[in-house]
């Protein structure tokens, strides 16, 4: 018998759609340009970015445009040991690490008690302190000029090598958040959402939860803020401004909130529209805010939840969503009470 | 009924104290100290430079804090408001040699902007934090990207009449810009004519109680709709007004929008979101740190606007005046 | 029924925008869309005979160059970026056809621009981009001094590409710390412009007491240590030190704090936006009736002067290697070519992307043999040419860095009522160590916030 007939027409699909993506995954670096390629390493890397913010943002409801900070802070780790000392790539790593995680533990501490509008607010200060401190300390950070010299581990150096390393690790990072978010933590932290009163019932201190939750989602943001600063090679301030922050909150919401393959679609789709529409298009900052209003008019649920309702509708009403994860539409109630 | 309501007004009244008292407990040390830093002469200049300052701070941030009280939409698009509003009010000041046709000019083009964000884009949304987050920073880049392409990426300054240019001179060595002084003294008139609508007016009270309850609000038969629409209205003219305000202080130019929403957000922040009180006393505060910081710690310069923000938010998650959750 | 048809006013109005967004976009850059056709024909010709070869049988030159600019087109320093943008499409549209220049010995020079939307990420990736699609052999990276260090660094092991930089100034790029395959045409270092206006303020002017009021990041602490460094070395005193952050707006705390100096100049440096309110808020506080304002480069630049208020700026002294109003033959003609095509008085930016161009067709016609590559540019660049740029004549020393005019310039208002800057007094053969012996001045280290010259702060 052929196992996949036990699957449902969607989870055929969709499993047919996950080995796609791989196979071309693995084959990209032979078909495309290097430069298209150093883009779509870009997109993966902003895309486990993205997948952190929608932890905090999709799974809990908690929106942060500060997560950047933590993203930077590994970056400047990394950074500066590579560009001021003459300390090898392991100790930039561990560094870089140090940082961003300690970064995520005192981001957490101070924002495990809001929520709300105020919870995105406190984030965006938090960013905003990073911002400072990479524009103020000169010694450190190099302030506007950065941090050169940074240079990739020699055995994964060419383009098409740090390609294939940065797949590899953002594979296993989405796998192991994929455990994450079906484990008691995950199911916790949706509890979030709805209401903290909700969580306490349910015998979790909501004020530790968002304190766990910072921990976990600020691991992930370090790993890929390792992995961009070897992208580019150089960090600067504006590797932490608010934009940067904003960025993979667009992304999450633009491909699919509280999904993990929507923030994948968001950041290939934004990344693209940044790097390479901008060289066609003089004017792609508009194009890009249009690609934002159109999805929130026209595909509340962002693109994921588009396609989803669209195939639900046409094809297959059967079974769950195409994404991997269901999609609960957000309660508006819940949302004006808890920011009232 | 009644007792409670009481007791409800007797701790915010006590609340109000407590914050007026460690707020003091840290300025009078600061002052002392201050003091010994500088001249009287400097301390009270720098006192007129952070209230003036603030006073721009309070134009961005009456018409954010507005429009979050009333709307509970926090306005990303503010700051694409301010930046949109001050390039119509300088072009309108070049072309009509009218300053104050500019100032009106720049509220009404973002009040017609706002009218569409409001009806058009944002109604079909209301109350999804997310699709808000995204439309209106979508909109930001719309309004920010096409006043590059209409006005270009030359910082630009409103042309001041005769009488706002130059100094006031006191005595012999004294100099202090009249600009300055003037917009105090608009932004004092503003919070006038906003307190005397709030407390005063019919609408004032339609709106204090939709902030309160909406649904209680509905029920009395008052169209909540149109009342939303008229706030939002107000919100994005005193925003385009703010724009031309600022463009005779800071110069305009590109990626100015988001650093004008940071300021309003700190603001409001600090102050408490959606309190009038709080859009006072936070662009006071703001103001002031940022012209006392910079003398005395320049090298904290970035840190001050933040910092104290990200202090009073752990202390007082709702900001200074805002009410408890 | 109603809500269709609001369905349908909204699909109009975001449809007219995007048109008014695309409208916009074609008739602003059909000179890019040329551009770009002539790339797509640039690199069909380059893959049938290599990079920057010669195809034809004989000849003994090469025949193909091609240049990768990278430029803020959007983003914060997107006015001084459509400036060089525009004087690049000028020296393309009076030098040849618009999309290629062909020098006196038939090589054919054509040029991709690309938006780095002033941040130095997107500038690298961009750089990626030119280098590997567009197979460009020179790259000019961007104004700000950021976007030049994280380019600068990218491209340092390839050998093939020579990177031209008219704007970022890093000192150690021509000094401790040089750059392979680099050189800044019609460029400058940070430093070396301040050194002969100290000589100005000391030795013309009498001033002995002069404070700083300088931005707070390293292109601030090179700029400002040139003046203060070359000022003690002279004699005279540089009193106090103020440090304003990068993208400061409101210079109320600042001006308050000039006006308790007791000196005979004020050495002002702003970057950008901050010029406009820094040189409003210098006036309007009476800080210009105590101490004049001895502004750096950018701060009275023509970028800045556009935005500024008649009163507040006129008779102001800045400096600069840049002079809209001097009176030579080679920077009128560029003025007026320049207004002719954009409306504007040329800034230094416009200044310097277009003497960049100069420098690049200078030196190819000097140039001989089959291949091009960075080295052979370089030392034809090095060996005692001469160009006649938008500045005034031009040379290059061993090290890439220019030796130039330097112009005290003070704010005039033209015959149409606009500003600009004419000299009150020039310098000649500036170079980037002037007046100090090469070796000695080597052994300082750079200038920083903490080293602003062995003569000042104690």
């Amino acid at each position: 018998m052929n196992p996949l007939r036990a699957l449902s027409l969607t989870r055929r699909v969709q499993l047919a759609l996950l080995v796609g993506a791989l196979v071309a995954g693995m084959v990209l670096p032979h078909v495309v340009s290097s430069f298209i390629l150093r883009l779509v390493t870009l997109a993966l890397v902003s895309a486990l970015f993205a997948m952190s913010v929608d932890l905090m943002a999709g799974y809990a409801g908690l929106v942060t445009i500060g997560q950047a900070g933590i993203l930077g802070t590994a970056m400047y780790g990394v950074g500066y040991v590579a560009s001021k000392t003459d300390g090898g790539i392991a100790l930039q790593i561990t560094v870089g690490f140090v940082a961003g995680m300690t970064a995520a533990v005192i981001f957490g501490l101070m924002a495990m008690r809001s929520s709300g509008v105020y919870f995105i607010l406190i984030t965006i200060a938090q960013g905003m302190i990073i911002w400072g401190l990479a524009s103020l300390l000169v010694n450190i950070t190099g302030a506007e000029n950065g941090l050169p010299g940074i240079r990739r581990p020699v055995n994964i150096e060419s383009g098409f090598r740090y390609y294939y390393a940065t797949l590899v690790v953002v594979l296993i990072c989405s796998l192991a958040l994929f455990v994450v978010v079906r484990s008691p933590f995950g199911h916790a932290l949706k509890g979030l959402r709805g209401s903290e009163t909700r969580v306490r019932m349910l015998g979790h201190n909501s004020a530790f939860l968002k304190f766990y939750m910072f921990l976990v989602s600020g691991f992930f943001a370090t790993v890929a803020g390792i992995l961009l600063v070897y992208l580019n090679e150089f960090v600067n301030p504006t590797d932490v401004i608010l934009g940067a922050s904003a960025l993979p909150v667009l992304m999450a919401i633009l491909g699919g909130i509280g999904t993990l393959i929507g923030p994948f679609i968001g950041a290939f789709v934004i990344v693209f529209l940044r790097n390479w529409v901008s060289l066609r298009v003089d004017r792609w900052q508009t194009l890009m805010g249009l690609t934002f209003i159109l999805v929130v008019l026209f595909a509340r649920e962002g693109l994921v939840g588009a396609v989803s309702a669209w195939w639900h509708k046409r094809i297959d009403g059967r079974d769950g969503g195409v994404s991997s994860v269901l999609h609960e539409p957000e309660k508006r109630e819940a949302v004006l009470s808890e920011s009232g | 009924m009644e007792h409670s309501a009481e007791r409800v007004v007797d701790t915010v009244k006590a609340d109000r104290r407590r914050v007026l008292i460690i707020t003091a407990l840290v300025a009078i040390p600061l002052i002392a100290w201050t003091l010994t830093q500088m001249s009287l002469l400097s301390f009270g200049t720098q006192i007129l430079n952070g209230l003036s300052f603030g006073a721009v701070l309070f134009f961005l941030a009456s018409g954010f804090t507005m429009i979050f009280g009333l709307l509970r939409i926090a306005n990303l698009a503010h700051g694409g408001f301010y930046l949109m509003g001050g390039y119509v009010g300088i072009t309108t000041t070049l072309v009509t040699g009218q300053f104050w046709l500019g100032l009106i000019a720049g509220g009404l083009a973002i009040m017609v902007l706002g009218v569409f964000a409001e009806r058009v884009l944002l109604r079909r949304i209301r109350g999804l934090v997310k699709p808000e987050v995204l439309l209106t920073i979508g909109l930001t880049f719309v309004i920010g990207d096409l006043s590059l392409a209409m006005w270009g990426g030359d910082p630009r300054t409103v042309p001041l009449p005769g009488y706002l240019k130059g100094p006031i001179q006191i005595g012999d060595s004294f100099f202090y810009p009249k600009y300055r002084v003037f917009v105090l003294g608009l932004a004092i008139v503003l919070a006038a004519i906003l307190f005397y609508i709030d407390r005063r007016t019919k609408i004032g009270a339609i709106v204090r109680a939709g902030v309160d309850d909406r649904e209680t609000v509905a029920a009395l038969g008052i169209n909540i709709n149109a009342v939303f629409t008229i706030a939002f209205m107000f919100g994005a003219f005193i925003a385009g007004m703010s724009g031309v305000i600022g463009a005779g202080f800071l110069a305009l130019l590109p990626g100015q929008d988001f650093e004008i929403l940071l300021f309003a957000l700190v603001v409001v922040i600090i102050g408490g979101l959606g309190s009038l009180e709080g859009a006072v006393l936070g662009a006071a505060v703001v103001g002031l740190i940022d012209s006392f910081a910079k003398a005395l710690v320049p090298e904290l310069s970035f840190f001050t606007l933040f910092a104290p923000m990200a202090i009073i938010l752990m202390i007082r998650p709702n900001g200074l005046l805002g009410k408890a959750p | 029924m109603r809500k269709t048809i609001r369905k349908w006013i909204v699909l109009a109005a975001v449809l007219a925008l995007v048109a008014a967004a695309c409208g916009d976009d074609s008739s602003e850059t059909t000179a890019t869309t040329a551009g770009t056709t002539a790339t797509t024909a640039g690199t069909t010709e380059t893959t049938a005979g290599g990079t920057a070869t010669t195809t034809g049988g004989g000849a003994d030159m090469f025949t193909e160059l091609k240049i990768g600019v990278i430029l803020p087109l959007t983003g914060g320093i997107a006015g001084p970026g459509a400036d060089a943008r525009e004087s690049w499409e000028l020296y393309f549209d009076t030098n040849g056809d618009g999309t290629t220049v062909t020098t006196s010995n038939g090589v054919n020079i054509t040029y991709v621009m690309e938006d780095n939307a002033s941040d130095p990420a997107v500038a690298l990736t961009v750089a990626t981009k030119l280098l590997e699609v567009d197979d460009v052999d020179i790259v000019i990276p961007g104004i700000l001094a950021s976007t030049g260090t994280a380019v600068g660094d990218a491209l340092g092991e390839r050998t093939d590409v020579l990177l031209l930089s008219p704007f970022s100034c890093n000192d150690d790029f021509t000094q401790r710390t040089p750059l392979e395959g680099y050189a800044r045409p019609a460029g400058w270092s940070c430093s070396q412009t301040g050194k002969a206006f100290a000589q100005w303020a000391y030795e013309e002017q009498g001033y002995r007491d002069i404070a700083t009021a300088c931005t707070d990041y390293t292109f601030g602490y090179e700029h400002c240590g040139g003046f203060a460094d070359a000022f003690t070395q002279l004699g005279g005193t540089i009193t106090e030190q103020i440090w304003h952050p990068l993208g400061n707006s409101d210079f109320g705390t600042y001006a308050t704090q000039m006006n308790e100096l007791d000196v005979d100049g004020i050495v002002g440096l702003v970057v950008g936006g901050s010029a406009v309110p820094f040189v409003t808020a210098y006036s309007d506080f009476g800080v210009k009736n105590r101490a004049p304002l001895l502004a750096g480069v950018t701060t009275l630049d023509q970028s800045a002067l556009r935005g500024m208020d008649k009163e507040v700026a006129l008779g102001a002294i800045g400096h600069s290697h840049w002079s809209e109003g001097a009176d030579n033959p080679s920077t009128k003609q560029f003025v007026e070519d320049f207004e002719a095509a954009t409306g504007k008085i040329a800034s230094y930016y416009a200044a310097g992307n277009y003497g960049a161009m100069e420098w690049i067709v200078a030196a190819v016609e000097a140039m001989s043999g089959p291949e091009w590559t960075p080295d052979l540019m370089l030392e034809t660049m090095k060996d005692g040419l001469v160009v006649d740029t938008p500045f005034g004549q031009q040379a290059m020393d061993d090290e890439g860095a220019m030796v130039f005019n330097v112009y005290i310039n003070e704010i005039q208002e033209r015959e149409d009522g606009k500003l600009w800057n004419v000299p009150i007094f020039t310098y000649e053969n500036v170079d980037q160590y002037y007046g100090r012996d090469r070796d000695e001045y080597l052994t300082q280290p750079p200038y920083t916030k903490d080293f602003q010259g062995t003569g000042v702060g104690g």
